[in-house]
């Protein structure tokens, strides 16, 4: 299939999606330097004025009925990778403006240590066009992360950074399933929701979907969607 | 005098004649007018129309994705308990699907005809800038 072709499948795709699905708004942030603060606060702003938070319970409400419960229009404010200005900079703005964000963390990149995050960084595709912390250390660290977790929502960005699809079914082992039990070990309960670079799809490749359903995921976010695969068990009990 | 009659008419020609090449060049900038359509059936609305997104999509393009937000619409899909994997919602389709999903049909029909090299990626940089706009309206509104 020419790249062409490719383009008018994917597109008609997505047509027949945004026409007859639920949609959710979302901003994907990545590095938040301080230098940047001022202009994200700005965003952040017009998010509280004109849209609600969204919270993974109101997620779940919303993708098992379709309906959407709050006065304003639900946007996620997704914060990808797990850079520690997410903790300094991002948490009081989210704070001052009373929303939810959603982290979006790479273990590999949390227990890198602070010497090697830099490299690290380099070596799995995560920006650092903005180096802001002088004593080596870019990534969050678990006690910021586990004080994120009590009013945020942390989630697996896998282990590494890398693309799922080529690779053998250990080493997606440890992307899908390892960064879970990198969660459970550090925060002392599994995380809901499961991106992988690139974003594919639940459903797009069957042997990463069976490792998604062993991790417990409830949620996949890929390019263009954000699926609920199960129920969770604290929803489903009360 | 005569040679200044001479410059002035070796620019008179100069403009004659980028003027005959730019009037044989087929563009999509040509002069039309409002209402009318141009030989593609375009009117000079799909000309602005097609001129914004080039420009909006070449903009958005140039953004650095790990140093600034970059607004997306997610497709929402509950496949729990469906073995087919097939999206199980009762959900009546909103105004604002059908904004979104005609404005993405039409720029992703439009798109390969202004660039014949598109991609997959493309559809992706059409729901951003769908986004980009969305959001651009909130910020112009007042508070709900």
């Amino acid at each position: 299939m020419s790249p062409a072709e490719r383009y008018q499948k994917r597109a008609a795709e997505i047509g027949e999606l945004l026409s007859t699905r639920p949609l959710v708004r979302a901003i994907n942030f990545h590095n938040t330097s301080r230098d940047s603060a001022e202009v994200i606060e700005k965003q952040l702003a017009l998010c509280s004025r004109h849209f609600s938070t969204v919270t993974e319970d109101d997620l779940d409400a919303y993708l098992s009925t379709g309906l959407w419960h709050k006065p304003k229009p639900g946007m996620i404010l997704a914060f990808y990778e797990g850079y520690r200005n997410g903790y300094d900079v991002i948490l009081p703005l989210l704070e001052k403006y009373r929303l939810t964000g959603w982290f979006f963390v790479i273990t590999g990149f949390i227990d890198a240590s602070p010497v090697e995050q830099l490299q690290y960084a380099d070596r799995h595709g995560i920006g650092m066009g903005s180096r802001e912390y002088d004593d080596g250390r870019y990534a969050l660290n678990w006690n910021e992360l586990k004080e994120l977790d009590r009013s945020h929502v942390v989630a697996s960005h896998a282990l590494s950074h890398e693309e799922l699809a080529p690779m053998d079914e250990a080493a997606q082992l440890a992307e899908v399933v390892g960064s879970q039990e990198t969660f459970v070990r550090n925060l002392g309960h599994p995380v809901r929701t499961f991106v992988s670079r690139g974003g594919p799809a639940y459903g797009d490749h069957q042997a990463t979907d069976r490792l998604i359903d062993a991790a417990g995921y409830q949620f996949v976010v890929s390019n263009f969607r954000i699926q609920r695969i199960r129920e969770w068990p604290s929803a489903a009990a009360s | 005098m005569t040679n200044r009659r001479k410059i002035l008419y070796g620019i008179g020609g100069a403009i004659l004649a980028a003027w005959a090449l730019v009037s044989w060049v087929p563009s999509r900038r040509r002069l039309i007018v409002d209402g009318q359509r141009d030989a593609t059936g375009g009117t000079a609305e799909d000309t602005e129309d097609a001129d914004r997104l080039l420009q909006d999509l070449s903009e958005l393009a140039a953004r650095d994705y790990s140093e600034e937000g970059v607004a997306v619409f997610l497709v929402c899909e509950n496949l729990a308990g469906m073995e087919d994997g097939k999206s199980r919602q009762a959900f009546v389709p909103l105004a604002l699907n059908q904004q979104l999903a005609g404005d993405f049909n039409r720029y992703a029909g439009m798109l390969p005809q202004l660039r014949p090299e598109v991609s997959e990626a493309d559809v992706a940089a059409l729901v951003e800038l769908l986004a980009y706009r969305d959001l651009a309206a909130a910020d112009r509104e007042l508070p709900p």
